[in-house]
């Protein structure tokens, strides 16, 4: 076994070719994440065309790789412009983006890039370690579980207002499950609240609202104000290498977290039917949760940058154990990579792991070498990225809404998405502007969808009773735990506001 | 199956004149063409279409392909951007040939006519296969037949064709099934191996390796050529039953298909259906697919026009069947023959229904539209006796929409 670990990393590392080959899919792969709306999956039905005749291992890993640094560049334009690459890249907004705010965009960079290689190969190492184990742990989470995990992601909401605002959280956080519910009623096969519009069937486009919530309103505030994105001066926030290091240092300073997001990502990505958004998101709610100050998240807390970094990386080492040894895939984008993997003539299923165990640690090994390719790559290149949000509003608003049309459109080729893209633009400003907290949004929006799908399909196969199954009430006990933390630390907080205003 | 195909591509060779053929290729150089694709990228329907567009330009000399996924409401969506768009022979594309059930039950949304579109051809055929658990003490379709408790089986989303066609097998052939709805994607196999579900209804080419790795069986079979599984035909006997099972058995027969809109003009439709029948004469073609464990099984032009208009003809019995199993009401019925009453000026009258009984129904002032020997009138022009053809609203006071008289 040990021998077979080490050996295929020498023969990686030594074999000009292959780095090659992996140097070329880590630039596709950044290219991609870089561009608004076209994510990993489009990258690789393009590239299948091309591999017919490739030899098995060249093939794989140069599809794996290009797939997964994807996520590394995707936060680029999250952080400078509030723009998401993808629903995957969209929790880095909420703190990415004040941070570039208040100047700081590279030490951001640094952290989320640091934080994006780091992920991907802790998703590695647990995908190796995981392998023994696969079976038992995937086929423990049955739709009873998803309802119960999108229900404990939901209750993070209440972390995410912030200071007095739970109300305010809520409200807006149920008003994102409420579009949830727009579309194909799983139940009944009908059209809900779709109108006559068919394009809605399908719901409410993630991208679309998460651009229009996030990103459109930060352009017009920008508008209003003029200036920069970066409110400081470009000389007094030294915009620098040192910088960006002092981002990349945020990394190991917050290991614990990293470690902990990096296995949740991998685990959620794991199990085939939880989408990969949810990582992301559910990690950044962790983050806040777990955080003694969580009043500083959404406005520039790097724990908020780095943990749905980590989470969004982390997945693809998950995503491909059930991939490879089930022969079914844990996300969309592995769905593709299955069919690209069979032309190549690699038979995923259970008899991979002793027929072609070779293989199996060149995946895990291209997965970490890739990364820390791409994170390389593009911290040389943030710095002058980073630049950009010192540039005056009038001449980079433009440019970025021009971005969130595009991505808002590319996604679906439907044209009736930018009608969707302007209306939520405004219900979003209204938010910035009354200084409402707009994560809970995504949140439900995102939850909402899984939570209503697997509690119909739970509540088909078991009943009412769902929820006795054992990791079930594991689960209802996080959430309690969970509600009771929220109320203990809300009231204890505003104990302490009573007492401050009490003695001044 | 070959012999079909020879057979087919005989028949548009003796069918197409060589300078009509010609012609329509001209006006194909240096043009491009929009293959419509109605999913995502990714997945079955993209890889065939990506497929044919790629070789159909390499048999139509100077023109250029581009693929355009047009994901969406179960293919609803990409299907009604091809029938719409022009017919100016530039624009084709590929959907669910599940669509035929929606078709038939006038289901809301679809703004298309199967029947009338310009088929170009298919490329495989997609038997379906009844899978159950390994695990599960049903080894035949008979144990399930006889079964004394409910097993449960995974579709794709309620409305779906895979959720349609279990429901309908279920319905008709008194099979103990309960249907667990939702599971997008492989997560049906997921769940089978979560002992969730015991049995799923699919295509037979996506459980190959998942039957292989020994985590199921194939209990019955419809269509297709392989020996190894019974034919469900054989196993049912009750005329209704035969008839759903030959609707499904069509069904998967058209897989993969390539159309365009209605009314493109025959030589560039010539031109097509010719590209097409080279594509998939094309080794390189036969090589791409197999390396992607996608068989190829063609037919070419009117022969598909034939096999979808076949599907489409059903016996009020089993649209009535589907009807209730996509849980819609059919949205208009058709019948003709004398009016055999006409009260109060026309406001209600009584003819036969397509059934034999007889219907009274209320004309709308506005809504219906009523011509007598091709032109217009009102609905106080109509008299009993007059022959017409009638097609109205089933339910309430059975709006006609048209009335045309002689």
């Amino acid at each position: 076994m040990l021998e077979t670990m080490f050996g295929t990393l020498y023969t990686l590392l030594s074999t000009p070719a292959y780095m090659g080959l992996m140097l070329v899919a880590v630039l596709i792969g950044i290219w991609v994440g870089l561009t608004p709306g076209i994510g990993g999956k489009l990258s690789i039905a393009l590239a299948i065309p091309f591999i017919y005749g490739w030899q098995a291992i060249p093939g794989a890993i140069f599809l794996l790789t290009m797939h997964a640094v994807n996520g590394t560049s995707g936060q680029i334009s999250s952080i400078m412009f509030g723009v998401p690459g993808d629903g995957d890249d969209a929790a880095t907004v909420l703190d990415g983006y004040p941070m570039a705010k208040r100047g700081e965009a590279g030490r951001a960079l640094g952290a989320s890039m640091t934080a994006s290689g780091v992920g991907g190969i802790i998703g590695a190492i647990v995908f190796a370690l995981m392998i023994p184990v696969l079976e038992p742990v995937v086929l423990a989470f049955s739709p009873a579980e998803f309802f119960l995990l999108a229900l404990l992601g939901i209750t993070f909401i209440a972390f995410l207002a912030g200071g007095g605002g739970m109300l305010k959280g809520i409200v807006v956080g149920l008003f994102g499950m409420m579009l949830a519910t727009v579309g194909m009623d799983p139940q009944t096969g009908t059209a809900r609240f779709a109108g006559e519009q068919i394009f809605l069937w399908d719901g409410i486009s993630l991208v679309t609202a998460v651009l229009a919530i996030f990103a459109v309103p930060e352009m017009i505030a920008l508008g209003v104000q003029g200036g920069s994105i970066s409110a400081v001066p470009m000389q007094t926030a030294k915009v620098s290498y040192r910088q960006l290091l002092g981002g990349v240092l945020e990394v190991p300073r917050h290991w614990w977290l990293v470690i902990r997001t990096s296995v949740i990502g991998a685990v959620i990505g794991m199990i085939p039917g939880l989408g990969g958004s949810a990582a992301a998101w559910f990690c950044y709610g962790h983050a806040v949760q777990t955080s003694r100050t969580p009043e500083r998240f959404g406005k520039g807390a790097v724990e908020g940058v780095i943990a749905p970094e980590t989470a969004s990386n982390a997945k693809e080492g998950g995503s491909l154990l059930p991939t490879l040894f089930f022969g079914i895939p844990g996300s969309s984008g592995m769905a593709i990579l299955l069919g690209a993997f069979l032309i190549l003539g690699i038979q995923p299923g259970p008899t991979l792991i002793s027929d072609n165990l070779n293989l199996v640690w060149m995946l895990i090994w291209a997965l970490v070498v890739g990364n820390v390719m791409a994170v390389a790559i593009l911290l040389v290149f943030a710095r002058w990225a980073a630049i950009l949000t010192f540039v005056r509003g009038e001449f980079l608003i433009p440019f970025v809404l021009t971005m969130c049309v595009f991505g808002s459109f590319v996604n679906e080729a439907q044209w009736q998405n930018l009608v969707v893209l302007a209306l939520l633009s405004a219900i979003g400003y209204g938010l910035l502007s009354a200084d409402w907290p707009r994560a809970p949004f995504a949140i439900g929006l995102v939850l909402g969808g899984i939570a209503e799908e697997s509690l119909h399909k739970a509540l088909a196969l078991w009943g009412p009773g769902f929820f006795l199954r054992p990791l079930s009430l594991v689960l209802i006990g996080l959430i309690a735990l969970t509600i009771g933390w929220a109320i203990y630390s809300g009231v204890r907080r505003r104990r302490a506001g009573q007492l401050e205003s009490l003695s001044t | 199956m070959k012999l079909r195909l020879a057979f087919g591509v005989l028949a548009a060779a003796a069918l197409a004149s060589p300078v009509a053929a010609q012609s329509g290729a001209d006006f194909y150089k240096g043009k491009t063409v929009t293959y419509i694709v109605a999913t995502a990228a990714g997945g079955g329907y993209d890889a065939y279409g990506r497929l044919v567009a790629d070789h159909m330009q390499k048999h139509l000399p100077g023109s250029t392909f581009v693929v355009r996924n047009m994901p969406g409401a179960g293919h609803i969506i990409g299907a009604n951007a091809i029938y719409n768009a022009r017919p100016d022979g530039l624009t084709i594309g590929t959907f669910n040939t599940g669509l035929i059930y929606n078709q038939l039950v006038g289901r809301e949304g679809i703004k298309f006519d199967l029947t009338r579109m310009s088929w170009i051809g298919k490329a495989a055929a997609d038997p379906r296969v009844f899978v159950i658990h390994s695990s599960s003490p049903i080894k035949s379709f008979e144990d399930l037949r006889q079964g004394k408790q409910t097993v449960n089986f995974a579709t794709s989303g309620v409305g779906s064709a895979s959720y349609v066609e279990t429901k309908i097998l279920a319905d008709a052939l008194g099979l103990p099934i309960k249907i667990i709805a939702g599971y997008s994607g492989q997560e049906d196999m997921m769940a089978m191996r979560r002992n969730e579900i015991t049995g799923i209804i699919g295509s037979r080419s996506s459980f190959e390796d998942f039957v292989k790795n020994g985590y199921a069986r194939f209990i019955a079979q419809i269509g297709g050529s392989e020996k190894d599984v019974p034919q469900l035909a054989s196993l049912v006997t009750d005329p209704e039953g035969k008839a759903l099972v030959a609707l499904i058995q069509s069904q998967g027969e058209i897989a993969r298909l390539t159309a365009g809109p209605p009314g493109i003009p025959a030589d560039r439709l010539q031109a097509l259906r010719a590209a097409y029948r080279k594509a998939m004469d094309d080794r390189e073609l036969q090589a791409r697919a197999e390396k992607m464990g996608r068989p190829v099984e063609p037919a070419v032009g009117e022969e598909v026009e034939k096999m979808v208009k076949e599907a489409l003809n059903q016996t009020p019995k089993t649209v009535a069947l589907l009807a209730a199993a996509l849980e819609v009401k059919p949205q208009t019925a058709k019948a003709s023959g004398p009016l055999l009453d006409v009260q109060d000026k026309g406001r209600a009258i009584v003819f036969n229904g397509p059934d034999g009984k007889q219907v009274k129904s209320e004309p709308s002032g506005s809504r219906t539209k009523i011509t007598i020997a091709g032109k217009e009138a009102k609905r106080g022009d109509l008299k009993a006796g007059m022959s017409c053809e009638i097609e109205y609203k089933p339910g309430g006071d059975n709006e006609p929409t048209t009335i045309a008289c002689k």
